[in-house]
């Protein structure tokens, strides 16, 4: 009886490591659009995980953002997958370039124009005549609404990444985002009440952010795959959420890998951040799925009357898996 | 006990105030060394900035071509040990107007000088920090170090000088120049800062980045403030917060990075913004310090170890007595005074001296608590002695009270019967007094009779008859007399047997009270009363004998009185008898008879004055027994007071037979 159990055991352990390791796990490639860190937690956390594995695929994460674009690098199909801004992607499509969104992680805008009270701003009208930096990569359409909405004439600084030239007193207001450079200006020796904060979202023009996209060539010919690589990842996300330490040693890990100045404490920052944005308590969401309320609000605050028309809608540029 | 608390306050102040010392000898030490090297440090790094600044005025003085530009920047480059790489970048077209960026970048490779053109790769250096800060700051800036991705990861800072044409301000800037210097030799001499065991230096950017920590991994990846979150020292984030703002101080920081206490030393490297800190565990601090302490303190602990031992010894020796001494008198408390003694005895056999000193009381012992011991031991003895005694007593007090109890029966008994002869004395002397009343109303009937007689007779001896009768009458009535005053004797006589019946009371009321005085003169304090009402007994004793005394000598003149009265009575019976026999005889000698009865009229006041003696005398008596009724009175509360106050007694006997039943004897 127990030979017999033995052998069944066996045999059926054999079938199982036959069935995984005979698997073709399907290979994908998907671009952050910055450099490692922990807003793109949930990714790194399904990849090592082996929750990517579990869904039958095998997932490269590239990162983007210094010398190329995630945009690009979708538009020139060095990637299957590409995480943008949904601004961004907006910006893509009037481009004419065919790409859909598969995912929205992002429900709730972290944009913010941080600004010192020492330069005397309390209200977005001070920020007239001030100089403002904004992140010269393809990421002018909000701050630009926002400087339309106040009817602001200000000196525009394109930044690169660092926040220096703000904690140098170059500029005295900066994009910056709640999750990374708000805390970075922190860590550089600012007291929360020596800044002020405009939160983007607090200002009308709440555009969500993060978004997973892909070519629709490249949907219409994988959709099994694009479902199995949302579904990962939205798992791979509610479990990071759920192990944030783990989550942490693992984007930590990745930072090393690619040489990256970390600390743990921003990271932890960025982290706990990104869960607010990504399932906010004030509103009303589905992980990972865009809402066609939020998603026609974002048109209206981008596109001028005129260009309207030129944006693409909702059942079309979203795909609902 | 004071003494070792004086030694511990002393050690603490001693502790402290050493400590204080070091810790200032440390701060001046700590300062000097953060201040000598950022001295050290700014030294070389003014000369690159001269360096730098010089290329910057030959920018904006000559208008060098291609060639000579390149082999300026070369020459430079391969001059300078401390200079890696030099870069002069133009604003747009503001090299040529054809040419929108242009960069000749020099740079070390090994031992080779390589040169590129960062405008020809994708890199855009208008947005790079070290070329965007001072264009918009419009000044010369040290930058934020950076690893060099391309020289084998070395840390690297740059310093960039604005060039111009014409006025310094942002819109005449035609480019920067910009010298990178490898910090390998900063990293050499704040890693060789080492102070204590393993205190050390670290470096901090003007952002409170870490450019130099001997946790490599912290270089860059870190700031003083990331630290602070992640360990949540506050006391770092306003030191790092004064450190970028190029202050300098001493500062205790507990539990640095969840290790040690340690105390910083910083001081600012203010041409360059960064700024120096020295890390010393305060333990290390205090190392030399806390061995001194700890050999000063060992000596204090076997000190303070040795007199406590002392102390144990010295007040065992002096309780285990105490103890005894305790417990002996517990036992006297609870009245156990045998087993007192016989654990006395125990202790008394156990300990020489004390067994000593118990029986020679003039032996003098230096030991106070021995003496105490004797003196609780001779105590507990004289206590037992005294109690046996006090037994004793009680016994004899029962015994004398039960005698007084006695006497005091008596005595009342003896006051009864006093008062009862006293009534019939008072009944008596009211019937004489009665008697001498109705004597006298016959005694002036007898005066006007014979008054009357003796006219009757003057007036004529046709009344001899009538007189004949008369004279009978008389004579009733002389007879009547003489019984009564046989009877007033025989009652006088009854007097003088009760007064001597009184007197032979007081006598004895005398004798008692003299005994209770005696006896309770014995019963000491307890007879104090007794004495008092036995006095006031004696003296009423003799008030009784003296009364009576007065009583006798008034009814002895009553009697002679009486005696007196009935001789004469029985006297002019005899007389009256004969004359009455005689009348018939003697109608002629009338004459004579009537000059006798006129002769009767004041021998019969002399009678009735005799009889108005005894009613008087009668009076006295009665007044007198008045008086003996008042006192028998008074004894007989006197009595009740006594028997009160032997109730008292009875009741004092009883609690001291209690208390004393208390104690075992």
């Amino acid at each position: 009886m127990n030979e017999l159990k033995k052998t069944f055991l066996l045999v059926t352990a054999f079938f199982i490591s036959c069935s995984v390791f005979g698997q073709n796990l399907k290979k994908v490639v998907f671009t952050t659009h910055w450099i490692p860190q922990a807003q793109f937690a949930g990714y790194y956390y399904a990849k090592e995980k082996g929750i990517y594995k579990k869904y039958g695929l095998d997932v490269e994460i590239k990162s983007s953002g210094i010398t190329e674009s995630s945009q690009d690098l979708l538009a020139s199909g060095k990637t299957d997958f590409a995480l943008m801004f949904f601004s961004t992607a907006l910006t893509e499509r009037l481009k004419n370039i065919d790409i859909v969104n598969v995912a929205q992680l992002s429900q709730k805008s972290a944009l913010i124009f941080l600004a010192k009270k020492s330069s005397g701003i309390r209200i977005p009208e001070d920020f007239e005549e001030k100089k403002v930096g904004i992140w010269k990569t393809g990421f002018e359409e909000i701050p630009r609404a926002f400087f339309n909405k106040y009817k602001l004439n200000v000196e525009i600084v394109p930044l690169s990444s660092s926040v220096n030239l703000f904690v140098l007193g170059a500029i005295d207001v900066m994009t910056v985002m709640w999750y990374n450079e708000y805390h970075t200006v922190l860590n550089s020796g600012f007291n929360e009440e020596e800044l002020i904060p405009f939160f983007f979202s607090k200002h009308g023009l709440d555009v969500p952010e993060d978004g997973i996209y892909c070519n629709r060539e490249f949907y219409k010919n994988n959709k099994e795959t694009t479902e199995k690589f949302v579904k990962a990842t939205l798992e791979g996300w509610k479990e990071a959420f759920k192990h944030p330490k783990e989550a942490l040693d693992i984007v930590i890990n990745y930072m090393s890998k690619s040489k990256i100045a970390a600390n743990r404490a921003h990271q932890k920052w960025m982290l706990d951040r990104i869960e607010n944005v990504f399932m906010p308590t004030d509103k009303s969401y589905k992980l990972g799925v865009f809402s066609e309320i939020d998603f026609n609000k974002t048109i209206n605050i981008l596109s001028t009357g005129k260009e309207k028309s030129k944006y693409p809608l909702y059942h079309e540029f979203v795909i609902i898996l | 006990m004071v003494i070792s608390v004086i030694a511990i306050f002393i050690f603490a102040a001693y502790s402290f105030i050493s400590k204080e010392i070091r810790l200032k000898n440390v701060q001046e030490n700590a300062k000097n060394l953060t201040y000598n090297n950022a001295n050290k440090i700014e030294k070389i790094l003014k000369s690159v900035e001269k360096i730098t600044e010089s290329i910057a005025i030959v920018m904006e003085h000559t208008s060098v071509n291609d060639s000579e530009l390149d082999s300026l920047i070369k020459a430079i480059v391969a001059k300078n040990n401390e200079i890696s790489g030099c870069a002069v970048a133009f604003e747009p077209f503001k090299y040529s107007l054809s040419i929108q960026k242009h960069s000749p970048y020099y740079f070390k490779d090994g031992k080779e000088i390589k040169k590129t053109n960062l405008a020809v790769e994708s890199l855009e250096y208008f947005y790079y920090d070290w070329y965007q800060i001072p264009k918009l700051l419009n000044h010369s800036i040290w930058n934020e170090p950076y690893f060099d991705e391309g020289g084998n990861g070395k840390l690297k800072s740059s310093f960039s000088v604005p060039f111009y044409k014409g006025e310094h301000i942002s819109s005449n800037m035609v480019g920067i120049v910009s010298v990178n210097i490898s910090l390998d030799w900063l990293q050499d001499i704040i890693g060789n800062i080492k102070i204590y065991e393993s205190g050390y230096a670290f470096l901090l950017s003007n952002r409170g980045t870490f450019i130099t920590n001997p946790n490599k991994n912290m270089i860059l990846n870190e700031s003083i403030f990331s630290v602070a979150e992640e360990y949540e020292q506050k006391e770092l984030r306003t030191m790092g917060r004064k450190m970028i703002k190029g202050g300098d101080g001493f500062v205790f920081v507990p539990y640095y990075i969840e290790k040690e206490d340690c105390w910083f030393s910083y001081a600012p490297l203010p041409s360059i913004n960064w700024s120096i800190a020295v890390v010393i565990p305060e333990v290390e601090l205090f190392a030399s310090l806390s061995y001194l302490n700890k050999i000063i303190l060992l000596i204090g602990i076997v000190g303070i170890i040795v007199l406590f031992i002392t102390i144990i010894v010295i007040s065992r020796s002096m309780t285990l007595p105490l103890r005894a001494v305790t417990g002996i008198a517990d036992k006297i408390s609870n009245g156990n005074i045998s087993a007192a003694v016989s654990e006395l005895k125990k202790v008394e056999i156990n300990n020489k001296a004390i067994q000593k000193l118990l029986i020679n009381s003039n032996e003098k012992s230096k030991d106070e608590i021995s003496q105490l011991f004797a003196a609780v031991g001779k105590m507990t003895y004289d206590l037992n002695t005294l109690l046996n005694r006090v037994v004793e007593s009680v016994e004899n007090v029962t015994t004398l009270r039960n005698k007084i109890v006695s006497s005091i029966r008596q005595l009342e008994t003896t006051v009864t019967e006093q008062a009862a002869s006293t009534n019939e004395v008072n009944a008596t002397t009211n019937q004489i007094s009665a008697t001498v009343k109705s004597l006298a109303n016959t005694m002036g009937d007898v005066s006007i009779v014979s008054i009357n007689a003796a006219e009757s007779t003057t007036n004529g001896l046709q009344n001899v008859a009538e007189i004949k009768n008369t004279m009978g009458n008389l004579t009733d009535s002389v007879n009547q007399i003489s019984e009564k005053l046989k009877n007033i004797d025989s009652k006088a006589g009854n007097i003088a047997n009760i007064i001597s019946t009184i007197t032979k009371i007081a006598d004895k009321t005398n004798l008692l009270a003299l005994n209770t005085a005696i006896e309770s003169e014995k019963a000491g304090v307890y007879g104090a009363g007794f004495t008092v009402i036995a006095q006031e007994i004696r003296r009423l004793a003799d008030q009784t004998a003296i009364a009576t005394l007065d009583i006798e000598k008034i009814v002895d003149e009553m009697q002679e009185s009486v005696k007196e009265g009935v001789s004469t009575v029985t006297k002019h019976t005899e007389e009256t008898i004969n004359s009455s026999d005689k009348i018939n005889r003697l109608s002629l000698s009338l004459a004579k008879i009537i000059e006798q009865s006129k002769n009767l009229t004041p021998q019969f006041e002399f009678v009735n004055q005799g009889m108005q003696q005894q009613s008087e005398g009668a009076f006295q008596i009665s007044e007198a027994m008045g008086q003996l009724n008042a006192v028998a009175k008074q004894t007989k509360g006197s009595l009740v007071e006594l028997n009160e106050i032997t109730i008292d007694l009875n009741k004092a006997i009883n609690e001291l037979q209690k208390e004393v039943g208390k104690f075992t004897v």
